[in-house]
């Protein structure tokens, strides 16, 4: 018989064992997931990337079942949200939203690398933007060959781009260096800047996201000179030049698309990357996503993981490396 | 005529039930976020962003909208209350506003607020019915160079801001603008003063500088007191302003409606330079500018009314074109595109209702938000009745919530306190934080515009005479300049006869 | 009293050097247009120059009729000062590993001291059901807050 004095704090210990126990097990045994999904985004509210990763978190809730929610975790072009990411608990619960730039830059800038490529996996790319480039509607070039070769006879034509940092400006500078063009970037703080830069006939062209040209070019007010990707997919003329039509081979090869991909940390295991992929899957295939993709247009681009991992990170590694070491930006 | 038309078709649109309602919600929210310092109208839009899914692009608009007018009027309280700018267009209002609130004038400093921001935003509105497209064809024609002359002007009136000594108030502002370039230059991409660290790649940012220089150092500083005290320092007076408030407040109201719309419209500043310069101009036509600064009702009205006027402005080129001034338009537009309306000229023929609806929701969002305010100020002041040992720490918990509620940013939290402390020091010694927020926001725009305007111009320095509209403006400015400079020159002279200290102009 | 009023004047000048130095590594002009380091270069010029003038004038000068005098410190200010501050910085090293909820209540009660609350009781009480009526109130808002060690 136990003494009066242990018996209650005897019974309260068993207790609290056995619903610890209980937790143990409920933790073990549910499939993921189970609870709420956190999805950083790089950038803060308000911005493109947010507005995207708030429109992905959605359809990702709507696939798995629990809330996902938009984690904003801004600075350094990336540099802050990728190390939350890294440093966070490999249990799936923390995922995140990027472009392969926002992975390599940080890896090679500014002195000793908060984190290592190794250190995160792609579960998949998702979707591309369109980019394109804008003059005035009364601009004197009328085909962009015209325009290619005015370039070519007079250097230094001046475009806008949304700063000097961007992956755009990289895109840009590359195709104008592959192609010969010889632009000069002029560093904008976003789009609205240059569109209204372009319409006051202060810069001839401006370089950009198709979503903001859209509105002014069908008014009349901008014409697209030049977009990156397919303008049929995008909804434009398809008489639009465009990368596949107006460069040949060597300059498309080396071109630097700006695509989504997923995020999560490399030590999650196998078993939820797996189903995260395949819930990707589902996702690039469901017709509700891809009417709102149209809606910010943006291209529904699937590329599964492994393949962007092997295929496409090394080669613009190399890119990037090399682009940013003549720009002087490398420790 | 078929802006009237447009017009009632307009409030056909706002007026009905649904709509009535959300914008409702969207002023109650707005205004709750903006007395909690921290987070923005971004930010409450972002969170809400999903709510709107299912509504028609009106109704999701009209909504956000209201977050945004909500929050302006709702960051001009705690400016006012406890010295705390949550947003940069409320920046000026603390300078006097809270003064006026340490004299117990609580009721006054927030009903002018109120009503200015209520008179401002309503004439803003008629002038964005009149004058929206061919206002944007003008705005259009500012381009780099003239931005540049544009900021040399707010510049030039930065001497004005400054209530004692010129020198200490001329190192503020060199060090404003020290902090501004810290983080990656936008033009070179090369980084500035960040030693090594990603968080200062960015630059450092407002909020924690905000409410760490006005905010933090208010605490510590009040921290001096007697325990028992609350933010009054004297009894507390009439809830509401009086006729002679009124008197004093109905030129700097009118004044700040133009300053505050046309500055909306040009992308850029919008809101905050515009009550920065209606708070320079009242203070530089006032017949005792030594108030300024103490608690003159007119350092108050006129600013507030300004950066109402500008939210009015700057949707200006947001219908007219599709192009948003500042972040929270870019935020409405990408909200629009996703409810499936392409924003653009096209706007008012192919989503009349969103365009109209839009116009008269803003008035009917002031309505209700005039409605609303009033009669919360008898619930601030028993707020701020509550024992400052008990208020302070709710003070701060809340700073802190709305900074990391945001950004998620711990480290802002430690740059809020050392801010803190750095602004505490500088007030003992006199040295005053406004001038020192201002160059902050001001220089990085400056140096940018001139720098760009050098790369289209191929380095050639005359672009900036060579444009009609700049050339203009910096002669404004130059001007603005001498006329100080010959004053203080003046009042040196007659100083130095007497002995004593010295002031600006 | 001079020399106490110098020492901001020293702190500028040295600030105003740095960053006269540092500017200049990062290149004043970069292809004809100003570089990263020009504006900067300028500023810490004029803080250098400004600061040494107002140095120098202040030696020259024989009265100080600038600067106003501020009393004595009450009793117990610094501490309290250091206490507020103290706790501020450690939530803003410690929140995320201990928790909103933790974390929070202890910056509370540092607070609450600080600002001259007398009654240990009642302090630890109210710190408690502040940080869990708010937890909730923002979690209920969609606003997340770390759960830290807590976690559930």
């Amino acid at each position: 018989m136990m003494e009066e004095k242990i018996r209650m704090p005897f019974i309260a210990s068993v207790i609290t064992i056995l619903i610890l126990i209980s937790f143990g097990l409920c933790a073990g045994g549910e499939k993921y997931p189970t609870g709420t999904i956190n999805n950083v985004c790089l950038f803060g509210p308000g911005s493109a990337p947010d507005m995207f990763n708030r429109v992905f978190s959605k359809q990702l809730e709507k696939h798995v079942g629990v809330p996902v929610v938009t984690l904003n975790k801004a600075g350094g072009g990336g540099t802050v949200g990728i190390s939350f990411l890294v440093s966070s608990r490999p249990d799936g619960y923390t995922v995140g939203l990027a472009t392969l730039e926002n992975m390599i830059v940080p890896t090679i800038t500014e002195g000793k690398p908060p984190f290592a490529l190794s250190d995160l996996s792609i579960i998949g790319q998702i979707v591309t933007s369109y980019n394109v480039l804008v003059v005035a509607a009364d601009a004197p070039w009328k085909t962009f060959q015209e325009f290619v070769d005015y370039a070519r006879k007079n250097p230094g034509v001046k475009y806008g781009c949304p700063g000097i940092r961007s992956t755009l400006y990289m895109r840009m500078e590359t195709l104008s260096r592959n192609a010969n063009l010889k632009l000069i970037g002029v560093p904008f703080d976003g789009r609205a800047e240059i569109e209204a830069a372009v319409l006051g006939k202060h810069i001839p062209m401006g370089l950009m996201d198709l979503a903001g040209a859209r509105g002014l070019e069908a008014a009349g007010k901008m014409r697209i000179l030049f977009i990156f990707e397919s303008p049929a997919q995008a909804g434009i003329d398809p008489k639009t030049p465009c990368l596949a039509t107006a460069m040949d081979k060597s300059v498309q090869e080396k071109d630097i698309d700006i695509s989504q991909i997923l995020l999560v940390n490399s030590k999650t295991s196998d078993e939820i990357k797996q189903a995260l992929n395949r819930t990707l899957e589902k996702i690039s295939k469901d017709p509700e996503f891809h009417a709102e993709a149209k809606k910010m247009e943006v291209m529904v681009n699937p590329i599964d993981g492994e393949t962007v991992m092997q295929k496409k990170l090394p080669s613009r590694l190399e890119q990037v490396r090399a682009f940013y070491k003549e720009m002087g930006w490398l420790k | 005529m078929e802006l009237i038309s447009g017009v009632l078709f307009g409030f056909k649109v706002a007026l009905q039930p649904w709509n009535l309602l959300y914008c409702f919600i969207g002023v109650c929210i707005g205004t709750l976020i903006g007395v909690l310092p921290g987070i923005g109208p971004v930010g409450a839009m972002s969170i809400l962003l999903p709510m709107t899914f299912g509504l028609s692009p009106a109704t999701a608009i009209i909504m956000l909208a209201g977050i945004f007018y909500g929050a302006m009027y709702g960051g001009s309280t705690t400016s006012i209350m406890v010295n705390i700018p949550g947003e940069p267009s409320s920046v000026i209002t603390c300078l006097d506003g809270y003064q006026m609130a340490r004299k117990g004038r609580l009721g006054p400093a927030l009903g002018i607020s109120a009503l200015g921001s209520f008179i401002g935003g309503t004439f803003s509105l008629i002038g964005l019915i009149f004058l929206v497209f061919i206002l944007a064809q003008v705005a259009l024609k500012f381009g780099p160079p003239e931005y540049f002359s544009l900021i040399c002007v707010s510049m030039t009136l930065l001497i004005y801001l400054a209530k004692g000594s010129a020198s200490k108030a001329l190192i503020m502002i060199l060090i404003g603008l020290m902090l501004g370039s810290v983080g990656i230059d936008k033009i070179t991409g090369i980084a500035r003063f960040d030693f090594g660290s990603s968080y200062l790649l960015d630059g450092i940012d407002f909020i924690p500088l905000a409410m760490g220089l006005f905010g933090i150092s208010e605490v510590l500083m009040n921290l001096e007191e007697t325990e028992e005290r609350t933010i009054f320092q004297s009894k507390l007076r009439n809830l509401l302003p009086n006729v002679e408030d009124w008197k004093k407040s109905i030129g700097p109201i009118l004044r700040g409606t133009v300053i505050g719309f046309f500055s909306g419209v040009l992308p850029g500043g919008g809101p905050v330079t515009a009550t920065f310069i209606s708070y320079t101009i009242e203070k530089k036509i006032s017949s005792n500018p030594g108030q300024f600064g103490q608690g003159a009702i007119e350092g108050v009205a006129g600013p507030e009314t300004a950066n109402n006027a500008a939210t009015g402005g700057s949707f200006v080129p947001v219908l007219a074109l599709g192009i948003p001034p500042n972040v929270i338009m870019a935020f409405l537009l990408g909200a629009l595109i996703l409810h499936g309306v392409t924003p653009g000229p096209l706007l008012v023929s192919q989503h009349p209702q969103v365009f109209w609806g839009i116009i008269a929701s803003m008035y009917i969002g002031n309505c209700m938000l005039l409605l609303l305010n009033l009669p919360l100020i008898g619930f601030w002041v028993k707020l701020l009745k509550i024992p400052y040992r008990i208020l302070m720490p709710m003070i701060v918990l809340f700073c802190i919530i709305g900074s990391y509620g945001i950004n998620n940013s711990l480290v802002d939290i430690l740059m809020m306190t050392l801010f803190g402390v750095a602004g505490y020091i500088l007030r003992k010694l006199d040295y005053e934080p406004a001038p020192l927020i201002v160059a902050y926001i001001l220089g990085p725009m400056l140096e940018k515009s001139f720098r760009q305007s050098l790369v289209i111009a191929d380095g050639r320095l005359s672009i900036f005479v060579e444009r009609p509209i700049s050339a203009v403006t910096l002669a404004i400015s130059a001007l603005i300049l001498i006329s100080a400079g010959i004053s203080y020159f003046r009042k040196s002279k007659l100083k130095s006869r007497e002995g004593g200290e010295r002031r600006p102009g | 009293m001079k020399r106490f009023h110098l020492l901001p004047l020293v702190f500028w000048l040295g600030l105003g050097l740095f960053v006269l130095v540092h500017s200049y590594q990062l290149g004043l002009m970069a292809f004809n247009n100003p570089g990263p380091g020009l504006m900067p270069f300028i500023l810490g010029l004029l803080l250098s120059l400004v600061s040494l003038y107002l140095i120098l004038v202040s030696f020259l000068k024989k009265k100080q009729t600038d600067e106003t005098v501020r009393g004595e410190p009450k009793k117990g200010l610094y501490g309290r000062i250091g206490v507020i501050v103290g706790a501020l910085v450690a939530y803003a090293f410690l929140m995320e590993k201990l928790g909103f909820l933790i974390a929070t209540t202890f910056l509370l009660i540092a607070l609450f001291k600080g600002a001259g609350s007398k009654k240990w009781r009642a302090v630890v009480i109210t710190s408690v059901l502040v940080s869990v009526i708010t937890y909730f109130a923002f979690t209920h808002l969609r606003l997340r807050l770390p759960a830290g060690i807590l976690k559930f």
